[in-house]
Parts: C-alpha cells; structure tokens; sequence
C-alpha cells in the first residue's frame, strides 16, 4: 500500500499558517475602526484563533462561554480521537520549539528518550490546575503554553517586529513618501523584553538538545491530552516487521520511541507523523484501539499507580499551601492601578488572567502594560493601566473584544462609554494655574464625559473641578496633565467596575434645565459682527 | 574694460540679484498675493462648506495667489478627535476636500495633511472624515505621533516658546494653509486659527506648563501659514475642544479666509459672540505683530449666499 506522506505535510502547512496568523495577530495594533476589509480578515482570524487555544478554552468555558467550551471539547475530543495532534498543529509554543529542533535535524543526532519524569509532569500538572481553579491566574500563565506564547510574542517578538517596521517606513520617507504610519512601541518593556528574551533562549536551547522537553514533562495541557491519548481511538505503533534500524527514534521529537523495546509513549506523542514518514519498512502504524482500557506494555504502564499517588499526595500539601498562597500573592502590591474595562472585578478578573499579552500588544494607546509587581506577586504580568503611557481612548473596546480566557469579558461600544474604571482626582497644590497663575487646562480639553471641566478661579483665569460622579477614571485627564514629576490629576482604578450612565443622564439633563439659553443665543445683529 | 563693457556687467550682476529675489518671492507666493489681493479677510456664509470655499478664496484673488504650480502644499486641518463634522470639533472634512482640489487645480505637486491629534491618529482621521477624503482625493496623509518627525528650531522674537520641535513636514512644505475650527476651549476660551499650529509641534504640554497664551503667540511668529480658513459651518459652542453632544453645536454656515492669522482670529472672536479683546492670545499675537486684531484697518469682503 502506497504510503501516505500527506500527513507531515497538511500537518507541517496547518502549523505554519496557524503559527504566523497569531504571530501578525501579537504585531498589529487593535484598532477601533479596523482598516480596510483585509485589516478586519486579519482580526476575525486571529480572535477565532486564539480561542481555539486550549487553556484559554479552559478558562473561557469555566466563565460560561459557550463558544470557549466548544472548542475545549473539540480540542478533547480530538485527543480522543487522534492523540495529540494539537500539540504539533495548534499550540505556538509547540510550534516555536519545533523551529529549534528542526536546526537540530542538521546535526543528524538523536533526541534523547525522554525517560520518566511523570512525577514532575503530573505534580506540574496538579499545581496548574490548583492555580486554574482557585483563581491563581498569573501562577497559570506562567505554565499555560499559549500564554508563555503570548508574552514572547508580545515583550520579545513585537518590539522587534516594530523597529523593523518603523525602520521601513523611515527609508521610505527619505524620499517624502510616507506609506508606512509607525506604529508606537507600546509593548517595549525593557524588564519583560530581556526576561523574555532570555526565557526564549533557554526554550530554544531546551528544545534542540532535548525535543519537546517541556511539552512532555512541565506542560499541564499536554499532560491533559497525553492523558486523554492514552484511550485515543487511534494510535501509533510499531508493528513487527520494524527492522530496528532506529531512523525513527533518532528523528523524534518527543523522545517517546524506543526502538529496543519497539514501542511509542502515546501520552507523549505529539503525532508529527515524522516516525511514519521517515520508516522505510512502513513499520509505524496507526492502529485502532481494540479494548478500550487497555494494558499497555512499556513506559505508558508505569505512569498509572505512580500517578494516582502524586495526585493524592500533591493535593494534600497544595491545600495545606492554600492559605499561604492567598496571603502571598498580595505582597509587594502598590498603587491601585485600574484594570483592563470589561474585567468586571478585581478578583475575578486576576483568577482568570493568565498574562499573556494579547491584549497590551493591541492596545491601542498603548496605555497597558504588564505588571511588574503593582499588583502584587498574584497580578505579575497581568495589565493595569499606566496613564503616563496613554489613556483608555472613550470608545475603544479592544481589549475586551480580544482576550481569549475571557478575562476582560466583551462590551459594547456604548456600555464602554459609561464604564467607570476608576476615579480622578485633582490635587490643587499642584495645578499650573495654581502654581504659576497662567491658564492650562489640558485635563478639562479631552475629559469625553466633562467630569473635568473648568470653574472660575481668579480674574480670568479658570481652575479644573472634578465631577467623580460622572467620571469613568479613563485617564485622559492624567495623561495630559503636563505637570512633572507628580501630575496635578491622578485616577485611581477602582476594585469593581460601575456603569455610571444615570449619574451622566442626570448631570447632562439638569444643565439643559439651567442653560436652555445658550442655544436660544441670538445671532449677532446684521450679516457679520465685524 | 570701457563704459559699454561695465554698463553689461552691472546690467547682468543687477539682473542676477533682481531675479534670485523675484524668483524667491514668487515661490513664496506672498509677493502676488499682497500686491493683487483687493480684500484682506473674506468672511463668507449661507452654503455648503465647499462652495464657501470657492467664494471666500475668489475673493482673496483666487488659489494661484497661494499655491503655485509644482509646489508642496501642507493643509492643517483641527483633527485631535475621533469625532464627525456634525460634533463641531474636527474641521468639516468637505472642506479639506474642497482646498486639495483648488490645491490641485492650482498646480500642487503634493499634496500632504496631518495634525499631532490628542487620541491615536488613525482613529482621529477615520472618524473624522478626513481620512477619507485624503485616501480619495490622494494627498497624503503625514504620521504625526513620533517624535522623530520633528525638528527643534529657535524662534526669533519669542518671549516663552524660544524653542520647539516643528513637524518637517511644515518646515519643508512650500505652502502651508492653516484650515481650523472655531469652537469653544477649555484652556483658552476660544480655539481658532492661532491655536490650531499647535497640532505641527511635539511638544504641547510644554505650552500649558510656560503661558499657554503666550506661547500660542510667539509659535505663530516663526513661520506664519500662507493662508488660513476657518471653518464656521459647525461652531461647538460649549463643552470644548472636544464636545461629543451634538446639542453644543451650532449651525453657523460660515467661513473666514485670510492670509493673517490673527485677524482670522479677531473675527472668529467676534463671529462667535466673544470680544477679542477678551482673548488673551490674539492680544499678545497683536502686540506681538504676528498679525493684526484691528479689523477696521483691513479691506473685508462680507459674502452672504
């Protein structure tokens, strides 16, 4: 029978192009007005993406989305089925790994079979789902693979791809065109971009000497779907007419053949396919499952007592750590920063962030950074607003539109208009008008719902009053304030979003009782007043 | 050398320098514009944005009289907002649309517009309208939101502002014609011709932190636009610059053109129920001598439609 080589290759092609669409998904910016047909293609393929990704699945579903549910279902029943074929088609970081050890394939060595290890595996996997369930969404995100992705692609690889762009346009523009408008570098941050830069290293270099290292024993989604593999309909195996010429074993990448005792790890074969490619004696098969629990021989066999012990043991001292663990997480937390809109609150929305950067990459003011320690060790990575780096623009609602763990959950447009995320506050003793007794007034300028507006103050000058009532904390107001180093208007982001739409009703209907005049204005007598 | 050989020579080096200076002049544009021009401030009204335009600048002599053939012309719209014409804080982009065709027409080579907008430019020129307008009638829309576009220069003569960062694009342009919005402001009272520069330099907040008002008049001395048209169609009368209510606005129908920015100002003041003496900009733009605020010293052609 003709041996299928499709599979490598609709396997290898899904990999690129899902890769890449997320990649461009990380690099440009969000846009409230998305440009053009090809701009909005763009991000219905990319939000449809990275839900399809399956701790944000996870999270999305816990939150009762039902789309997210879906796709974690489909993301199982795939393993079902086939095994885990998502950790070699879907998962970028899977993909990332693959690019280093597809330079390793020149050396022509083997990668190591992976031998044991299920403790750390299943023990990683254990406090994974601690974290998940007990609203530990940082500690998540640093062992979710789409979110270690994320932060790459938003702190490492974005601030590259930016300088390039911009470089591009620059060259352009020494001849008075400009084609390219250039983008701001708005997740640059120098901490994340080296620690970042230094994790990939590290991955990369994992995954040359040792394959999918990391897939096989730290990733809890792996340990999922290799648990879901283990009763997966089909399978690889070797059959007996293998000549033991051990071609396969050396260009694994998952280290789970061993050629001497011609068997395959199914729980941590990612199905690249590569094994059933590269056999001359088309020794691989894909066999179907005969009884459903069945007793393998080989590696698979040794992980099922060893597993139900760690779990039990594992469980007993996480809870033990529980009340540690809570009282941890607030340490080192300073000024409350507000959270991204949509969040709902301040507690539900850390349990379910896993930081993964999405949404700071399309930001597009570029007013949301990760947090270093502003939130404590609980919020590391997750965004707060910054407004000395921009302001939540008044309409703008990408980053609730974008999130794949339903973190920031989805508003519209005219609930965004009314959201309050937090509070300005003027401080007087500050103020240019003030200090200096010139005019400004920058905050009142771009307040978009006038809880900012000014009052008279002295001869002619004017001095800004705050309105909290009516004021959505979106920092415009903080963002422009030109005083130096503190500003004469801070917002302070509030534990629990409000919609103030009735308090901006009232306030905008009682001054349309106050003033009917001023639209009643008459005109200048005569054609032109001058 | 005889008498007949040095009355060549000095007819020569005479006509060298007299054509450097004619040709200097005439690509400024400015020396057909004062000596044909019978009006120094149009004030037009009763239209549509457009034809406003056409009336207003066949008044002023006409758009040859501002942009010459092959030359780069920079429009300078207000588009700090991500709002439409009707919010009466964005210069109506059917006019903009209307000077690039007479640009055009007139014989521009290019074509560019831009402004340092207070939210994120894409979004300030998408909902605007203007961006539109620029894509469809092809001039160039110029990124403003990075500080490596602007250069530092010093200005002579100013008392705050000594120095700031220009755009290059309104350094290197060869005529620049101011198109702002007269509106309400919260930091100045009044926004029009003077303070609408304010978007072809980085810096702001400086501005606000040293004399907002004088800093508005010593950034008109250091290059002052060729032309400005003030669009009065939409006026926000309250809540501004920024607005966002449609029941702020008020439909004025009108436009005031002219080449001195400080009298565009004086009569959008007063178009706008305000005494410019009230303005503390235009005052010390007066003093100042960028312009001037005594409009009964200027031929003013007054067009109702």
């Amino acid at each position: 029978m003709k041996r299928l080589i499709v599979f490598p290759v609709i396997r290898r092609t899904i990999a690129a192009l899902s890769f890449t669409a997320l990649l461009i998904y990380f690099f440009t910016a969000g846009n409230v007005n998305a440009p053009g047909l090809s701009g909005q293609a763009v991000n219905a393929a990319g939000a449809i993406l990275v839900k399809t990704q399956l701790i944000p699945a996870l999270s999305g579903a816990l939150a009762g989305i039902f789309m997210s549910a879906f796709f974690f279902a489909i993301i199982s029943l795939s393993a079902l089925l086939f095994g885990r074929i998502y950790c070699s088609t879907v998962c970028p970081l899977g993909i990332l790994q693959d690019l280093s050890i597809f330079a390793r394939k020149t050396l022509k060595r083997k990668i190591p079979l992976i031998r044991g290890k299920f403790i750390i595996w299943y023990a990683s996997t254990a406090i994974f789902i601690f974290f998940i369930f007990n609203g530990f969404g940082t500690a998540a995100g640093i062992m979710d693979p789409f979110s270690l992705f994320g932060k790459t692609a938003a702190y490492a690889l974005r601030p590259i791809a930016v300088y390039i762009h911009n470089t591009a346009g620059s060259l352009f523009e020494i001849f008075g065109f400009y084609p390219i408008s250039p983008a701001v570098n708005t997740s640059f941050i120098p901490e994340f971009f080296a620690a970042l830069f230094v994790f990939t290293v590290l991955l990369l270099t994992l995954a040359f000497f040792k394959g999918r290292f990391f897939c096989n024993v730290l990733c809890p989604a792996g340990a999922y779907l290799g648990m879901l593999s283990r009763f997966s309909l089909f399978k690889l195996s070797v059959h007996e007419s293998c000549t033991g010429c051990g071609k396969c074993e050396q260009i694994c990448r998952s280290g789970c053949i061993d050629i001497k005792n011609k068997t395959i790890v199914n729980t941590r074969c990612v199905r690249c396919m590569d094994c059933r490619d590269i056999c001359t004696a088309g020794s691989i098969r894909i066999v179907r499952l005969k009884t459903f629990i069945k007793r393998e021989t080989g590696s698979d066999a040794a992980v099922v007592n060893r597993r139900t012990m760690i779990i039990s043991g594992g469980s007993a001292l996480f809870l033990a750590m529980m009340p540690a663990g809570i009282a941890a997480s607030g340490i080192f937390a300073r000024s409350k920063h507000p959270f991204p809109p949509g969040g709902k609150t301040r507690e539900s929305f850390m349990a379910k962030c896993t930081g993964c950067g999405l949404c700071v990459s399309k930001c597009p003011t570029g007013v949301l950074i990760p947090a270093f320690l502003e939130n404590g060790l609980g919020g590391f990575a997750q965004p707060l607003l910054d407004f000395r780096r921009g302001f939540c623009e008044y309409a703008c609602t990408v980053c609730s539109s974008v999130c794949p763990s339903c973190a920031i959950m989805k508003i519209t447009s005219a609930a965004k208009k009314t959201l309050s995320i937090g509070k300005a506050e003027f401080i007087e003793s500050r103020c240019i008008v003030k200090t200096q007794n010139t005019a400004c007034g920058a905050c009142a300028e771009v307040c978009p719902t006038h809880a900012v507006t000014m009052i008279p103050y002295k001869e002619v000058l004017t001095i800004p009053h705050t309105d909290s009532q009516v004021c959505i904390g979106c920092g415009a107001c903080e963002h422009q304030c030109p005083v130096r180093p503190l500003r004469a208007i801070i917002v302070t982001g509030s534990d629990r979003h409000t919609d103030v739409k009735t308090a901006i009703e009232a306030r905008d209907n009682k001054a349309e009782e106050k003033t009917p005049a001023r639209k009643k204005k008459k005109p200048p007598s005569g054609d032109f007043p001058f | 050398m005889n008498r007949r050989e040095f009355l060549k020579l000095s007819a020569l080096a005479a006509g060298t320098v007299f054509f450097d200076a004619f040709d200097k002049a005439s690509k400024a544009g400015r020396l057909f514009a004062r000596e044909n021009a019978k009006y120094d401030l149009a004030a037009v009204k009763n239209a549509n944005p457009e034809k406003l335009f056409d009336e207003g600048i066949k008044a002023l002599g006409g758009m040859t009289k501002f942009v010459r053939k092959g030359q780069k012309v920079l429009i300078k719209p207000n588009c700090a907002q991500p709002l439409g014409p009707e919010y009466g804080s964005n210069t109506n982009p059917l006019l903009i649309k209307r000077i690039i065709e007479h640009a055009r027409d007139a014989g521009a080579s290019k074509i560019y517009v831009t402004d340092h907008s207070l939210s994120e430019q894409d979004i300030c020129f998408s909902d605007s309208g203007i961006g539109a307008v620029c894509r469809k009638t092809g001039a160039i829309i110029v990124p403003a939101d990075d500080k490596k576009y602007y250069q530092e220069k010093t200005i002579p003569g100013a008392k705050r502002l000594l120095k700031t960062g220009f755009h290059e694009i309104f350094l290197e342009a060869d005529t620049v014609i101011n198109v702002p919005i007269l509106k309400h402001h919260a930091s100045t009272q009044l926004t029009m011709a003077m303070k609408n520069l304010m978007g072809i330099v980085w810096d702001r907040w400086f501005f606000h932190s040293n004399d907002l008002h004088q800093c508005i008049a010593d950034l008109s001395l250091y290059r002052k636009p060729d032309l400005n048209v003030l669009d009065a169609y939409y006026v926000l009368t309250s809540h501004g610059p920024r607005g966002g209510n449609k029941s702020y606005v008020k439909t004025m129908k009108t436009q005031i053109l002219s080449a001195d920015i400080v009298a565009t100002d004086a009569a959008g003041a007063k178009l706008f129920g305000t005494d410019p003496r009230e303005i503390e900009f235009i005052k010390k733009g007066h003093a100042m001598k960028a312009g001037t605020m005594t409009l009964e010293n200027l031929n003013i052609a007054r067009i109702s439609l």
